[in-house]
């Protein structure tokens, strides 16, 4: 586990991707599932068991209480980094890091970093948003008739 | 040839090691402490930029200890004074060498004195007599100390002045020039009074996160850093001054490029950006000044980006601006809606203005007045599913 200390960005960055875990998880799926297909078609994402991952440009991603927000490092464009924190440690060797890490696993950048809770993501594989398959893995989570 | 091109893999290396570890240092002196962690990282800035702070500020406001533990987190040889109108000159240089004295030469022991020290305070910097400042301006400009027949290096990396107030007469006006980093601070606010009583009883912690060795790596790279990307924005900088009633010197405008040049290397970079414009701020004279200077480039600086966290929001008054902007965008959607407006429409507003707010700031980090305004604005949309 990557241990890396954080401190608050002067200026945050653009969001750029949208991460969610539990319930908060579950009530963005919902909410993505209300976007217009043209709406849906702009975005990537990726999910687990229990946290759902969207990528796209920051208008475009929708909000529910508790999601954390991400953004590009401007030094650093593979690394996707909390809007308003940033990490002690500079991008560069962080992206190194990353970079040889994951290249043995064959995962692909970007690299997304969250800070609290600690979870580093490779979402090189994110794929365009689809209606069944957010509906699927909604139910698949245990929800109740979604909607869509 | 660029600037990253100067260092090699492993220096480069060893440069973001001293950075983290300077900041580091930072940390550990400005816990504990409250509200003066810009005070702490202008500290850290100056010194890697080679140049001078003044503290302006009452008595009992924690200056003086910000200094010490600066000191205590980078090592090196620490002297601190408080001079009166009666000071003697060898109270801070050190008495004559009598044994030389008699051999007809005019030397002084300074062992344990300021002329040996790394780090220096020096509280009512101000009040010390004509000797003590021409002696004092040697010093600071040029690192020498020259007294009778001596004339040595000074290994001073940063000499921090304290005063109630700046000097009016025009004489110490001139030797206030010679610091370039200005910072005010006040006693500690009400909202904090619980923590101070809470954080005297403390002690500091222990230990050494960084070394001279390390500042001085800093201060090196730092006379190597970049600064044609931003001297175009540094000249509309001091023209916007200008324009506002603040002149700088001729002194204050080519060395604040030090101090962009230090903030530069110590986020990691070689090479200055917008991003590290913000401690123009701090080479303004006066606080109303700084004040205006904040308004005057907010534009300028609202890219402000530094590992100097506190001292970077406090120059660029970026949080705060922000603040306000999003309350003020608040207020029409917290207003009944217009009888044409689509719902889905305001929905989309609510939800763009709760992003902005949730991916500008820490969660627990909101300024206010933006928590109640969030407040707000989350109940006027329908939940989504009703949280466990």
């Amino acid at each position: 586990m990557l241990s890396v200390g954080s401190q608050q960005r002067v200026t945050p960055l653009p969001p750029e991707a949208a991460l969610a875990f539990g319930h908060v998880a579950l009530a963005f799926g919902r909410r993505l599932l209300e976007l217009s297909d043209e709406q849906l078609g702009r975005l990537r994402g990726v999910a687990s068991t229990d946290a759902l991952l969207v990528l796209g440009a920051g208008a475009d991603l929708p909000w529910c209480d508790g999601i954390a927000y991400f953004g590009r490092e401007p030094e650093e464009p593979s690394l996707l980094l909390p809007c308003a924190l940033s990490p002690v440690l500079p991008a560069t060797l962080l992206a190194q890091a990353l970079e040889r890490r994951f290249e043995e696993q064959g995962l692909r950048r970007p690299f997304l970093i969250s800070l609290d809770p600690p979870l580093l993501l490779a979402v090189g594989s994110a794929r365009g948003l689809e209606r069944a398959a957010l509906r699927a893995w909604l139910e698949a989570t245990g929800v109740q008739g979604a909607q869509g | 040839m660029g600037s990253d091109e100067l260092f090699g893999d492993a220096e480069l290396a060893e440069l973001v090691a001293s950075s983290s570890r300077v900041q580091a240092a930072v940390r550990s002196a400005a816990k504990g402490l409250i509200e003066r962690e810009v005070l702490v990282e202008l500290i850290a800035l100056a010194a890697v930029a080679e140049e001078h702070v003044l503290v302006i500020g009452e008595p009992g406001t924690a200056k003086s200890e910000a200094v010490r533990r600066v000191a205590r987190a980078l090592g090196g040889r620490y002297f601190e004074y408080l001079l009166g109108r009666f000071t003697e000159p060898s109270e801070l240089f050190g008495p004559v060498d009598l044994l030389k004295l008699q051999l007809g030469k005019l030397e002084t022991v300074t062992a344990g004195m300021l002329p040996e020290a790394d780090i220096a305070f020096l509280d009512e910097v101000f009040v010390g007599s004509t000797a003590i400042l021409n002696t004092l301006l040697g010093i600071l400009n040029e690192r020498v100390f020259r007294r009778g027949s001596v004339d040595v290096a000074a290994p001073l990396r940063i000499c921090v002045g304290a005063s109630n107030k700046l000097p009016d007469e025009p004489a110490l006006a001139a030797f206030a020039d010679r610091f370039l980093v200005r910072t005010f601070v006040n006693p500690v606010g009400d909202s904090e009074l619980e923590a101070l009583l809470q954080a005297g009883l403390s002690r500091p912690s222990g230990g050494r996160p960084a070394s001279l060795q390390d500042l001085d790596r800093l201060t090196k790279a730092r006379a190597q850093v970049d600064l044609t990307p931003v001297q175009p924005a540094l000249a509309q900088a001091i023209r916007l001054l200008r324009k506002s009633g603040i002149a700088l010197t001729d002194r204050r405008i080519v060395r604040a490029q030090n101090l962009v040049a230090a903030a530069a290397v110590l986020s990691g970079r070689l090479r200055a950006s917008s991003r590290d414009l913000w401690p123009l701020i701090n080479a303004i004279p006066t606080a109303i000044e700084q004040d205006t200077a904040r308004e005057v480039l907010r534009e300028l600086l609202a890219e402000s980006e530094s590992v100097l966290t506190a001292a970077a929001l406090d120059a660029s008054a970026s949080a705060t601006a922000r603040a306000r902007r999003l309350a003020l965008s608040a207020e029409p959607l917290l207003q009944a809606p217009a009888p044409d407006e689509p719902p889905q429409s305001r929905t989309l507003r609510i939800e763009g203005l709760l992003r902005e707010i949730d991916a500008s700031f820490p969660k627990d980090a909101l300024p206010e007045p933006l928590p109640a305004v969030r407040e707000r604005l989350r109940g006027l949309l329908a939940p989504v599913v009703p949280a466990p």
